[in-house]
């Protein structure tokens, strides 16, 4: 096993070990650690902050957050975090379905700073909410873009050539 | 769908506050997306107090295409090309990014001039970038001698890219798979002829700006972005590096070929303007000696196969003529809808030229891809700016976007 694998391995296992019941799976994926969160995971922020402050770990760098639409599935939405061990450079994802994302998220701003500004970027292309943005009237969108451009049923070209298409 | 997104200035902690820095009216002062030092910068608006700036709002999204959507609605083998256009100068190092994620899914192996040539391009890239900002620079502080010299140089390497793909801006080079094509004798030696050129412009640069007056003092203590501050604000590439921190993926994942290739991270102490300076000058003496390595390592392992003949991404062979039907029909739907990308997600990240440039892909199997997120540097330095911008002067705001390592294509959504 190259040092690289055995590193994930370490560094799943230690995920396994710190979060216990807390999440669903730990898994080895190609090249970086998945961790499937509960969708009915409450205390976001706490398994954050122990993923950030675990030495061993030391996932102290949030390098993404994003969303994932599987429309018609149970859980439509997904909301991906990418962490990364600024000391080896590995990346560990936690995975949280948020099943249709009518409900409010906590931030992620308190334990990474920087997730403040992609939860108002998610929250603009896929509608789905964070609590304690500081101001929930700027987005990614002009102010008066009524949809969310990167849901699946919002058309991929103007409405007009849409209809044609599907003609 | 028009993206707006307005970064303010912010307190330390993070949080966005516009109500105490209103705005002051008859003293705004709008830079606009075509505002020379930006180069390919954002909108950003200032407020100023007679020469200093009080407070800036940046709008990115000026040069937007919808690329995600966009990515999402097309063959996985079309969206390596439209990634392509997320960095005009580097587009090399994007495509990388989002092959290393949807290899990742394929379990690829590529073959090794594949990964020598991706990473020979993809630093070309990176002097191109950096050649770009030290130009902008220069003409900022009235050097227009190493600016003119930079962009000469930058246009050397232009023409040979050209030369090599056919294209000096969204050339394909890079596939999936591996490469579009390999490198002709007479190519590599006009190549090592381009780095010794740029590596001449750089010894004359570094000779010349240190003998103008008043050159350094005007990028010193400037537009300063500690170690700190990078990190909460997602801050990487030559900002970080500029501000003391040697993270780049380059060496700290060593991904590709890199933990082959002899090269120096180069850092800087406090993270002004002028740290930034120095740590491109000292990356595109680097890249240029990964090019020779590149070049050396390719010498070394001859003539060969540029990508990997795996049947789910290798096109047809216009020389072989298939035999049954379900080879014409492989043909055709490798064509028609490229490879099925087993179902899964994944993220890579490449060491871009402004930072860290990496895919996230998600696929359900089909030849649609599900999801692809493209994690661009610019759009994390956008959030940051403003603050670099808070109390400078109007004079030095020019050298602070030309360095901030912020394209407008790179926060597209």
């Amino acid at each position: 096993m190259s040092a690289v694998a055995d590193r994930l391995a370490d560094m799943a296992a230690r995920a396994r070990d710190v979060l216990a019941e807390d999440v669903s799976a730990v898994e080895l994926g190609a090249g970086e650690v998945v961790i499937r969160a509960h969708a009915e995971t409450e205390d976001m922020i706490t398994l954050f902050e122990r993923l950030r402050d675990d030495d061993r770990l030391d996932l102290s760098m949030l390098c993404d957050l994003t969303a994932v639409d599987r429309l018609g599935a149970r859980n439509r939405f997904e909301i991906v975090y990418q962490l990364r061990s600024p000391e080896c450079g590995h990346t560990v994802r936690v995975r949280l379905p948020v099943g249709d994302g009518t409900g409010l998220l906590a931030s992620l701003a308190p334990v990474h700073p920087v997730a403040a500004w992609l939860e108002r970027e998610v929250e603009g292309l896929f509608g789905i909410r964070f609590g304690d943005l500081a101001d929930d009237g700027r987005s990614v969108l002009e102010p008066d873009f009524a949809s969310h451009p990167l849901r699946k049923d919002h058309p991929g070209m103007g409405e007009s050539a849409h209809r044609e298409r599907r003609r | 769908m028009t993206a707006h997104l307005r970064a303010v200035d912010s307190e330390p902690d993070g949080v966005e506050d516009t109500a105490s820095s209103p705005p002051l009216p008859g003293r705004r002062l709008v830079l606009g997306a075509g505002y020379a030092a930006g180069g390919r910068g954002p909108t950003v608006t200032l407020d100023l107090d007679g020469e200093q700036v009080v407070s800036a709002t940046v709008e990115i999204g000026r040069t937007h295409r919808g690329v995600e959507k966009l990515l999402e609605s097309r063959p996985w083998y079309h969206a390596v090309p439209y990634a392509e256009g997320i960095a005009p100068e580097s587009g090399a190092l994007a495509a990388t990014a989002l092959c290393h994620a949807v290899e990742a899914l394929l379990a690829l192996e590529l073959p090794e001039r594949a990964q020598w040539l991706r990473v020979l391009i993809g630093e070309l890239g990176r002097v191109r970038d950096h050649l770009m900002r030290l130009s902008a620079t220069c003409a900022q502080l009235g050097a227009s001698g190493p600016s003119a010299w930079l962009r000469g140089g930058r246009d050397r390497v232009s023409e040979w890219q050209t030369a090599l793909t056919g294209a000096a801006v969204a050339s394909h080079f890079v596939r999936l798979g591996g490469v579009s094509r390999p490198l002709s004798d007479g190519l590599a030696d006009e190549l090592r002829d381009v780095v010794a050129d740029v590596e001449a412009v750089i010894d004359d640069v570094e000779r010349s700006v240190g003998r103008l007056r008043g050159f350094v003092h005007r990028l010193r203590d400037v537009g300063v972005l500690d170690r700190e501050a990078c990190l909460r604000r997602g801050v990487t590439g030559v900002l970080l590096r500029a501000a003391g921190d040697a993270f780049d993926l380059r060496r700290t994942q060593g991904y590709s070929v890199y933990p082959e290739i002899d090269f120096d991270v180069v850092v800087g102490t406090t993270g002004d303007n002028y740290d930034r300076f120095l740590v491109c000058l000292g990356e595109v003496r680097q890249s240029l000696g990964i090019v020779g390595q590149c070049l050396a390592r390719l010498d070394a392992l001859g003539e060969g196969p540029v990508r990997s003949p795996d049947p789910r991404i290798a096109w047809p062979s216009p020389r072989v003529e298939p035999q049954q039907i379900t080879e014409v029909i492989h043909h055709a739907m490798g064509v028609i809808e490229g490879p099925q990308v087993p179902v899964g997600d994944a993220y890579a990240a490449v060491e871009g030229a402004n930072g860290e440039l990496g895919f996230y892909v998600v696929s359900e199997g089909g030849p649609l891809p599900v999801r692809i997120r493209c994690r661009a540097p610019g759009f994390f330095h956008a959030s940051a700016l403003p603050g670099m911008l808070r109390g400078a002067a109007l004079a030095e705001v020019g050298t602070t976007l030309a360095l901030a390592n912020l394209d407008s294509s790179e926060c597209d959504r």
